[in-house]
């Protein structure tokens, strides 16, 4: 719940007046590990103001230790210091593992780390491993490094004894990961597909020694870490989401759900074999989900932010939804990093998708949300998917909107069920009666409408900063 | 000898900077750093402050600018922050990336000085130097510059180490203007919630008035230039904390208060204490921890111990500045100065306490031993403060015996 709480506040530092830095990733990572502990290098300073968590903003890293490092150390080096601080924070903590997290001062005196941990690991009974800062590139950052890094040292080239049938699935361990793969779980289990491991959901140390023993990998993005599994023990590696290509499919409704299935079944060899169970899961999946949408069938929807990040093409191919209006923001694709072409290629195919599913769908960037209102009544629309914490304010305007990034955060899972949980959160908010509440008296930007205007200051000065000097997003 | 780990509370440099330069509303900090620094610090502002009046910015420097430096973003920044804020003082604040890199960031700002009409300055945070209070302490020291001769004005007094985002310091502020008033007594300017042109006026105040140590250097200084003298004072908890806070600015000021002023007050806090005189019986004795900075903690277990009769089993000063005499007037078993939460939370667990007096850092252990935390030192992280509840002055103190009690009657095991 929490994190929905925190969301708007959360937008702030992700790609809007700031960006979430390499210590948040790299700590999210370390603490995605249960037994493990992270040991910042550096000073006291540096790491007093790491507690801070950009991903879970309502929540604090449980341990930040460090170093402690004096300016002394900056001129001489900290090898040793980081070595008798390595036994302490084993004595301390009793971890399985310690990630040694670097800072800036210790990044900038190159201290030889890789020597203080093996120095280190002679006096104590638990894995230490070190974390290169930003050497190995990936969103968020930090992040990717030191689970790059904790695979690369802990997990060596040999032969590893096969499970068979086996898969590993990864995810984020932030954003409701624990049960997002739970249905497809579930169904694997079912027609004989183990699942070795699912990254990060109460993971511990051993679980990463066992990594290795699956035959595949199954991710949303190929991250670095993933190349380096599938290049060192030849784990191949399945990506359920279409993001990279955008090829109008999203990892998650009944059909594309049903293909990740069967696509790992292919894999495995038993596709044939299984294809009866996984077809009659979808189609009991689908009778009910047409008797679900009989409702929505027809039913005029705006969409924020299109088909690329949304549950907008379920909507529209699954349950029959008319997309009237497509609306685009596209600030927040520029921050992170999105070029203007780039942008206009996802409009653009955008609108093409729209079309084989509304006559003359109307297509909106950067609107007043004056004028987006006014479309939106002219096209007669009966609900507008939000990307953002702002259905207030088209409540307020008498239209009633559902919140996709709510149901992202809380519901959205790859399976049947989540399809169809989706399509009673949707007939039940059209259901409703839209609420003109408090917040929809506040102050907002006219055009970043989920932006009060002293944050549109902190924005613009990001992305003059960003836009300026670097002619894109920042990265790190 | 120094430990060879440390788990640090929040307490840079940096951090105490951005808090001093927030108290000056027409002030824009900018973190001239990497993101870290900026995301964490913007963090610690947004939920410890009023999200409509964010005032921190960054260069966005990044690794790869150790090379050529910060002279092309932190331009580009400054002349945005001021474009958007329109500020009267514009801060550049040097982390440890830019630090160590040595960036020239005086010869920056003075390459931009003409074409900003405001003033721009820098201060030197990496994470290797100071603490929180060195950083509040320079800022008010940077302040003290701009102090201007005035004539001094009778019964007008200075606020002196106020932290406009310790919880609930809004409202603590409008009780302690309000109990002054009674007796005629106004406020001039508080270090910190003021605007930057009003810092020249200082001198008006015939008095000083210190609330934390924090600002005794800004005190000292502003005695010896301009002859202002100054008062140490206790934070106005409770009864006795007001009395006190009244006294001292009564024998600063030279003046006599009216006393039947006060008896009215206490006479309010008297006949509502009436109303739940058991549960007062009954809390008193609870065993307590307060774990919280400088002389707002040790005046809090002032209160704690003198006026609820609570048995103060740990102190614990995590931060801000304090001086040895404080600590050693208190009524309390274990009192510690201690920065390493690690220590601070072994401690804690070593005491059986019904209640802890700390911040949103004292959440987790408060779960694990299943007691209530009552939230009254920065930072407070996870509660919101926008109603005239303080917990300072006469009316402070029945809002905060309310919630203790509310607190311990409705959360503790």
């Amino acid at each position: 719940m929490l994190q929905n709480v925190y969301g708007p506040l959360s937008t702030i530092v992700h790609a809007m007046a700031c960006q979430p830095a390499k210590n948040a990733g790299a700590l999210t990572a370390v603490y995605g590990i249960k037994d493990a502990v992270a040991l910042i290098h550096g000073p006291v300073g540096c790491a007093a103001l790491r507690k801070m968590n950009s991903f879970e903003v309502y929540r604090l890293f449980p341990h930040t230790p460090c170093t402690a490092l004096k300016e002394i150390e900056l001129v001489y080096g900290a090898e040793e210091k980081l070595k008798v601080a390595i036994v302490e924070t084993y004595k301390r903590y009793r971890p399985s593992l310690i990630v040694v997290v670097p800072t800036c001062p210790s990044d900038m005196i190159g201290d030889d780390i890789g020597s203080a941990v093996r120095e280190a690991k002679k006096e104590i009974n638990c894995e230490v491993v070190y974390s290169t800062g930003e050497l190995i590139r990936g969103r968020p950052i930090g992040y990717h490094d030191v689970v790059y890094s904790i695979f690369d040292q802990l997990l060596e080239q040999r032969n590893y004894p096969k499970k068979k049938m086996s898969v590993n699935l990864f995810t984020f361990p932030v954003h409701s990961s624990e049960d997002k793969y739970e249905e497809v779980a579930e169904i694997f289990n079912e027609i004989g597909i183990r699942i070795n491991k699912i990254f990060f959901s109460n993971t511990k140390l051993r679980d990463i020694y066992e990594l290795p023993e699956a035959e595949l990998n199954i991710a949303d993005s190929l991250s670095p870490y993933l190349r380096l599994i599938k290049e060192r023990f030849k784990i191949p590696c399945y990506i359920t989401s279409s993001i990279e290509e955008h090829t109008e499919q999203t990892p998650y409704g009944i059909e594309h759900s049903a293909k990740v299935i069967l696509d790992v079944a292919r894999f495995f060899g038993i596709e044939k074999k299984v294809a009866p169970k996984v077809e009659k899961r979808k189609e009991e999946a689908k009778e009910r989900l047409k008797e679900e949408t009989k409702a929505l069938k027809g039913v005029k929807i705006a969409i924020v932010g299109g088909f690329l990040f949304g549950i907008g093409s379920v909507l529209v191919k699954e349950f029959g939804m008319r997309p009237s209006v497509l609306i685009y923001r596209t600030f927040g694709l520029e921050s992170h990093g999105m070029s203007k072409d780039s942008i206009k290629k996802i409009i653009d195919k955008d609108l093409e998708l729209a079309k084989r599913y509304e006559k003359t769908p109307k297509l909106l960037v950067n609107p007043r949300f004056e004028d987006e209102i006014s479309v939106l009544k002219e096209k007669q629309v009966e609900l507008v998917i939000t990307s953002g914490w702002d259905t207030f304010r088209y409540h307020a305007e008498g239209i009633k909107a559902f919140d996709s990034i709510k149901f992202y955060l809380d519901s959205v899972k790859i399976g049947f069920k989540s399809t169809l949980k989706l399509a009673e959160m949707i007939k039940k908010e059209l259901k409703k009666s839209p609420k003109k509440s408090l917040v929809s008296m506040l102050e907002y930007d006219p055009y970043r409408v989920s932006l009060h205007p002293s944050w549109i200051k902190l924005e613009r000065i990001w992305r003059a900063v960003t836009e300026g000097a670097d002619g894109g997003c920042l990265y790190g | 000898m120094d430990r060879p780990v440390c788990e640090p509370f929040p307490d840079s440099k940096l951090l105490g900077m951005v808090r001093a330069i927030d108290g000056i509303r027409d002030a824009v900090a900018i973190i001239h750093g990497k993101s870290c620094c900026h995301a964490d610090t913007l963090l610690f502002k947004i939920l410890t402050g009023n999200h409509n009046d964010v005032r921190v910015t960054g260069s966005g420097i990044r690794t790869q600018d150790i090379s050529i430096g910060g002279y092309r973003k932190l331009p580009i920044a400054i002349r945005s922050a001021y474009e958007e804020f329109k500020p009267s003082l514009i801060a550049v604040l040097v982390t440890s990336f830019t630090a160590m890199m040595g960036d020239d960031v005086d010869g920056i700002i003075d390459g931009i000085k003409e074409e900003i009409p405001c003033r721009i300055c820098s201060f030197f945070c990496p994470g290797f130097l100071g603490d929180l209070a060195s950083g509040y302490e320079e800022f008010l020291d940077f302040l003290f510059e701009f102090v201007e001769e005035n004539r001094p004005e009778n019964n007008l007094i200075n606020i002196v180490g106020y932290k406009k985002d310790d919880p609930n310091a809004e409202a603590d502020l409008e009780e302690i203007k309000r109990i002054l008033s009674l007796d005629g007594v106004k406020i001039n300017v508080v270090f910190l919630d003021c605007l930057f042109n009003e810092v020249k006026f200082a001198t008006k105040a015939s008095l000083n008035v210190l609330i934390s140590e924090e600002g005794r250097n800004f005190c000292m200084k502003m005695k010896e230039r301009f002859g202002t003298p100054f008062v140490r004072v206790r934070y106005p908890f409770g009864i006795n904390g007001t009395v006190s806070f009244l006294e001292s600015i009564e024998r600063g000021l030279n003046v006599e208060f009216d006393r039947d002023i006060i008896e009215r007050e206490k006479g309010v806090i008297k006949e509502r204490l009436q109303k739940i005189y058991a549960y007062l019986e009954g809390i008193y004795g609870l065993p307590v921890a307060v774990i919280g900075d400088g002389s707002r903690a040790v005046d809090l277990c002032s209160f704690l111990s003198e006026e609820l009769g609570f048995e103060i089993r740990l102190l614990c000063i995590k931060g801000g500045k304090i001086r040895e005499e404080e600590l050693s007037k208190l009524d309390a078993e274990d009192v510690v100065i201690e920065k390493d939460q690690f220590q601070v939370e072994k401690l804690i667990r070593s005491k059986d306490i019904a209640i802890l007096f700390g911040s949103s850092l004292e959440k987790r252990i408060c779960r694990e031993l299943n007691i209530p935390l009552f939230r009254i030192f920065y930072p407070v992280l996870d509660q919101i403060f926008i109603t005239q509840r303080p917990y300072l002055g006469f009316a402070g103190t029945l809002n905060l015996v309310e919630e203790v009690v509310n607190a311990i009657i409705g959360e503790a095991r």
